[in-house]
């Protein structure tokens, strides 16, 4: 049993607080314990951003090797969770640009030949698209279509779409203004959509004409 | 506003971070212009196709791969700056390297038959059944006098029966020590083994020998936990037309954490493992549920929140810490030998006290671990 010198103090001190000061001392298996509920999380942002496993592997573990070797510098003022992510999505981001190079299928570049041959990548014609497109098979050219996004904006669409934050949750944790946050998710957005309605996982309904100046006002 | 102005504006507008002013601008526009309406819903289809996008398994070798990397690094020393020597000196207790060995699976249910029969799941109280390991190494406790050196102590491979040997808990959480025989979920391929089968269906919420209160919570969790903090089982029968091929379709699902275990020749009953934790189990039950159908029934779960146990755990280790250093402090330069004698029997007893703490961690985090999903599948007559 614990004597009684230390044991005053020590009751107060949440399981967090616990953990963190123990991994702060170099204690992994604390550590461990105290990113346990991120790792699927942090893996899956850098699932996302990479579009493989190998390099999301690598993305995420890099990722909490930062968030690790930054624990002197937690102080407790936020919360751990809000603190570990700042660090995994500038790590993650930081990453990306390290590798420009990435196994991406060029869209852009197929979706201007024969639209036949967009559509014979993904779908047989004939089954028409909602037949033909599994669930599989469906989110494998959406996670593609954010692959064809330069990493800027695909990191924007995923700290929005899939980890929830808020612009200026965003603009914050980047470093970079609400006004780029913006900009950045609507460019990316209406990319998307464009890549997405050439691969006929959208209908076309009316597209806007290329243009840009043309007002259109009833 | 125009088309252009209106268009660039989108996206905010869709995702709530417009301003009033602008918001109001939006939405007069969108009123009055269906070719911005439609690319509106456009966008809306966007990002819900995005959002939707199945999160993925993080693959086996990822967590061990990060373990080694981080033991490498030892204490984390920064970004930024280097911090003082007596900030970067190792303090931690090192585990025992027979109890290492010998830390033996516990789980919640006992999947082994006892008694003939009796109905429920047994979850038994007892000594934790240590599997022999290798001998520890011959190595000595010394005085902790400045600078701190870690080391070893010898440690039983055999903790005694009875509560003496393990400190006891506050009062109400009972300690987790089960012995169990239970499957290695995470083999891979068919284990074929007659003489263990899946725990019947039973009410279990009444058994004496009940270590947790078998209460099903949804959606209930303590504050401080965590989802990873809980230990569970689940168990679901169901009468299929093709064992076999449920049992594939579970195994091609949850490729990596599933596996085929038992083959009760006599019922032909399959039962499938699937390794879950807290956070997604809601989820992977609601599919397999649906992939079995009609005939699917479900027993009484087995869920412990095991919060309370590692807090315990980390906070004696915390005031071993604590008191460690005020042992060192208290020792340094002493000469007398009995005096040496004396403090040098009050360190190994510290340091048995946290192998035995750290023990407890390693067999609480593989308790959770084992949380799963248990599928027993029997052929529908026809």
């Amino acid at each position: 049993m614990p004597r009684d010198g230390g044991g005053v103090n020590q009751v107060s001190k949440s399981l967090d607080e616990l953990l963190v000061e123990r991994a702060k001392r170099g204690d992994v298996e604390a550590f461990e314990r105290l990113i346990s509920q991120y790792e699927k999380k942090v893996y899956n942002v850098a699932y996302r951003l990479t579009g493989n496993h190998e390099d999301a592997g690598d993305v995420a573990q890099e990722a909490f090797l930062r968030v690790y070797n930054s624990l002197p510098e937690f102080r407790g003022d936020s919360s751990f969770a809000t603190w570990l992510f700042r660090i995994v999505n500038n790590a993650c981001l930081d990453e990306l640009r390290k590798r420009k190079r990435q196994r991406v299928t060029s869209l852009d570049e197929s979706v201007e030949v024969d639209d036949g041959e967009v559509v014979r990548q993904f779908a047989d014609p004939s089954d028409g698209p909602e037949q033909a497109l599994d669930r599989v098979e469906l989110q494998r050219s959406v996670q593609e279509s954010i692959m064809a996004l330069d990493e800027e904006y695909r990191v924007v669409m995923v700290m929005r779409h899939m980890q929830g934050y808020s612009y200026n949750e965003i603009a914050d944790t980047l470093g970079i203004n609400i006004g780029t946050v913006k900009s950045r998710l609507n460019r990316a957005k209406h990319a998307l959509k464009e890549m997405l309605v050439k691969l006929e996982l959208l209908p076309p309904k009316v597209v806007y004409s290329g243009r840009r100046g043309r007002t259109h006002e009833l | 506003m125009n088309c252009d102005g209106v268009r660039d504006l989108l996206s905010a507008y869709l995702d709530g971070e417009l301003s009033p002013g602008e918001l109001l601008r939006v939405e007069q526009h969108l009123r009055r212009c269906h070719l911005c309406a439609d690319e509106v819903d456009s966008l809306r289809q966007v990002v819900s196709l995005v959002a939707s996008l199945d999160e993925v398994e993080v693959p086996a070798t990822f967590h061990a791969q990060l373990h080694d990397r981080l033991v490498a690094i030892g204490p984390p020393v920064g970004v930024r700056r280097t911090p003082p020597a007596w900030q970067r000196q190792i303090r931690q207790w090192a585990l025992p390297a027979a109890a290492a060995a010998a830390v033996v699976a516990v789980g919640l249910t006992g999947l082994q038959h006892t008694d003939g029969g009796k109905a429920g799941l047994e979850i038994k109280q007892g000594p934790v059944a240590v599997e022999p390991g290798p001998k520890p190494a011959d190595q000595v406790a010394t005085i902790v006098t400045p600078p701190p050196v870690v080391t070893q102590a010898p440690v039983q491979e055999q903790p005694q029966p009875g509560s003496d040997a393990t400190p006891k808990p506050v009062a109400g959480t009972p300690n987790p020590t089960q012995s169990i025989d239970s499957p290695t979920p995470t083999g891979g391929g068919t284990k074929p083994s007659s003489d263990v089968t899946p725990a019947p269906l039973g009410a279990t919420g009444t058994n004496p020998n009940a270590a947790y209160t078998v209460s099903f919570k949804q959606g209930v969790t303590p504050a401080e936990s965590q989802p990873t903090m809980v230990a569970f089982t689940y168990t679901l029968e169901a009468k299929v037309a093709d064992p076999a091929a449920m049992a594939d379709l579970l195994m091609k699902k949850y490729a990596g954490r599933a596996e085929v275990t038992s083959v009760t020749t006599g019922k032909a009953v399959l039962g499938v493992v699937i390794l879950a934790d807290a956070a997604t189990a809601s989820l992977d039950l609601a599919y397999i549920k649906s992939a079995l159908g009609q005939t699917v029934a479900e027993g009484e779960p087995v869920r412990a929140d095991l919060a309370a146990q590692f807090r315990q755990a980390y906070q004696r280790l915390d005031s071993l810490d604590a008191e460690r250093d005020r042992l060192s402090k208290a020792t340094a330069g002493i000469t007398d030998p009995d005096q040496t004698e004396l403090a040098k029997a009050e360190f190994a007893a510290m340091e048995a006290q946290a192998a035995q703490a750290k023990l407890e961690l390693a067999n609480l985090e593989k308790t959770v671990a084992k949380s799963t999903i248990l599928v027993n599948l029997s052929k529908q007559a026809q």
